[in-house]
């Protein structure tokens, strides 16, 4: 008995141990869940028709045949996994503090590849062709347009290429093509400065080195066990696993949302989860926030290295970070609780009472 | 290697300045724009464009072409589509809220776990808790460590 809370005590040092060893792979955590993302995307890309008459259609037969359905929610449960890890990820880098000069380029090509994975994840709710896809899209449109041209006419342009009969073919060869391969282009250059990105990757290279040097065999311990034997590889693959367990149990007990045929010009629904603090946001300030609340935040995440020192304890740039994340919850769970509300159809109301008018 | 029919795959040193990387993506934007200010690359009909939604600036049009709700839904009136996705929203606010949640617990738990504190002792290495056999490489450190920030040759770590 005397024994039990010392053994207790143990095992929660233990377990300490593990979880922060885990969280220091969530970064090769999410190059996994990537690759991942761009095999279902693969996959899913043979079955889906972006020409607009037949978007809605060809998703419909995605949903309702077994395989491509299970494919489908592979892609949604990963996606949100992946974000779910990237907040983590930033949480952990944050805390760690991404001071010195390496470590600040990693933080904001890290910046970079969120912005990228947030348009990317806008883009893939554009293709789904159901009703929450639409007003998605409104909102971007109108957001654009509306607010942002206000101050910069010549953003029209980008509203113009996206719109129209190929609008959706453009948002497709963006999402499937452009956007990846610039993630993938960021992620190295990522690699190239974030330390642990470093580590996670030194086994492989060792191994590459000893391939290319004539065969696996000789000599050390790592190359009788591969990378495997390396603490962290096994770490990463072990967290991986899991990762993927769950999201096949997920994608096989909770399919991903597919809403009714588009109808224009009404607005009922809520964003997916991560966009709802804009949502909370829009709820108070119209569409305004929709134009500047993205590039203010991603502002903020720029700041933090500046406010970050090379020294121990924490910093304005760790209290900046946690009263950010905190804030973007808050909001969240607020616009998760609130009724659903419109804010972009008096634009087309508008629009509508513009054009009898011009009649 | 040193006989001449080798020459040419003795190493050379390529050399890209700014100019010719300038020069590459002026020709790439400038392709594009071509493209661009010759229209649309697919005729557009009339009907894909909806007057309607002309909204905005001038000239800018809006539109999916599945904008136009053709088919079962037309005419259909809102209290009719928000029937269709009540079940779907809620199940999503439901989830949207399980998801939140979660998140929340997993940032105060890596809060818990990396907070910055004003000591020294909090280095941990990857592993601290394996075999001594089974490490083959250096361990990494945590990168609060701040050997992390230090400049290193290339190589040096690996």
């Amino acid at each position: 008995m005397a024994s039990l809370i010392p053994d207790m005590l143990a095992k929660l040092q233990k377990l300490t141990l593990e979880l922060r060893q885990v969280s220091i792979v969530l970064g090769g955590l999410l190059v996994l869940f990537f690759l991942t993302l761009i095999t279902t995307g693969i996959l899913l890309s043979f079955f889906y028709n972006p020409q607009p008459e037949e978007t809605y259609r060809s998703m419909t037969a995605i949903v309702d045949n077994p395989f491509t359905s299970f494919i489908r929610n592979l892609h949604f449960w990963t996606t949100d996994l992946f974000l779910f890890t990237l907040f983590l990820h930033m949480t952990r880098v944050a805390l760690t503090k991404p001071s010195g000069k390496p470590r600040r380029y990693a933080w904001w090509i890290g910046v970079g590849l969120f912005i990228m994975v947030s348009a990317e994840m806008l883009l893939g709710t554009f293709l789904r062709g159901d009703h929450e896809s639409l007003e998605a899209y409104s909102h971007f449109f109108l957001g654009v347009t509306g607010v942002v041209g206000g101050y910069l006419p010549f953003v029209s342009v980008i509203t113009d290429f996206f719109s129209g009969h190929v609008a959706l073919f453009r948002f497709y060869i963006f999402h499937a093509v452009l956007i990846p391969f610039s993630i993938m282009a960021l992620i190295v250059l990522h690699g190239v400065f974030a330390p642990t990105f470093r580590a996670l990757a030194t086994p492989f290279k060792k191994a590459a080195d000893r391939m290319a040097l004539g065969g696996l065999g000789a000599g050390t311990t790592a190359s009788q066990h591969g990378v495997f034997s390396v603490p962290s590889v096994r770490k990463l693959a072990m967290t991986f696993a899991a990762a993927v367990a769950l999201i096949i149990v997920l994608s096989l007990t909770l399919p991903a949302p597919f809403l009714t045929e588009p109808y224009a010009g009404i607005e009922l629904t809520k964003p997916p989860w991560w966009l709802l603090w804009i949502y909370a946001l829009e709820n108070v300030w119209g569409l305004t926030p929709l134009a500047f609340a993205p590039p203010i935040l991603f502002g903020i995440f720029a700041l933090i290295p500046l406010l970050t020192k090379e020294r121990q304890g924490a910093d304005l740039g760790v209290y900046l970070y946690l009263t950010t994340i905190a804030v973007l919850i808050a909001l969240s769970f607020w616009a998760a609780a609130s009724a659903p509300v419109a804010h972009t159809e008096h634009f087309v109301a508008e629009a509508e009472e513009a054009a009898a008018h011009a009649h | 290697m040193n006989s001449k029919s080798a020459q040419y795959i003795r190493p050379k040193t390529v050399r890209a300045g700014a100019h010719s990387v300038l020069g590459f993506l002026f020709l790439l934007l400038l392709s594009g724009g071509v493209a661009f200010a010759h229209g649309e690359a697919v005729e557009v009909s009339d009907p894909t464009i909806h007057p309607v939604t002309q909204i905005g600036l001038p000239e800018a049009s809006m539109g999916h072409d599945h904008s136009a709700a053709s088919g079962a839904l037309s005419g259909a009136t809102r209290g009719e589509i928000a029937a269709l996705i009540a079940d779907s929203q809620a199940e999503e606010n439901f989830r949207s809220t399980a998801r939140f949640i979660l998140l929340s617990l997993a940032i105060i738990g890596l809060i818990y776990l990396f907070y910055p504190r004003s000591r020294s002792d909090d280095v941990v290495t990857v592993g601290e808790t394996e075999p001594i056999h089974t490490i083959s490489n250096k361990p990494f450190h945590e990168a609060t460590h701040q050997r992390q920030n230090q400049r290193r040759p290339l190589g040096q770590d690996s």
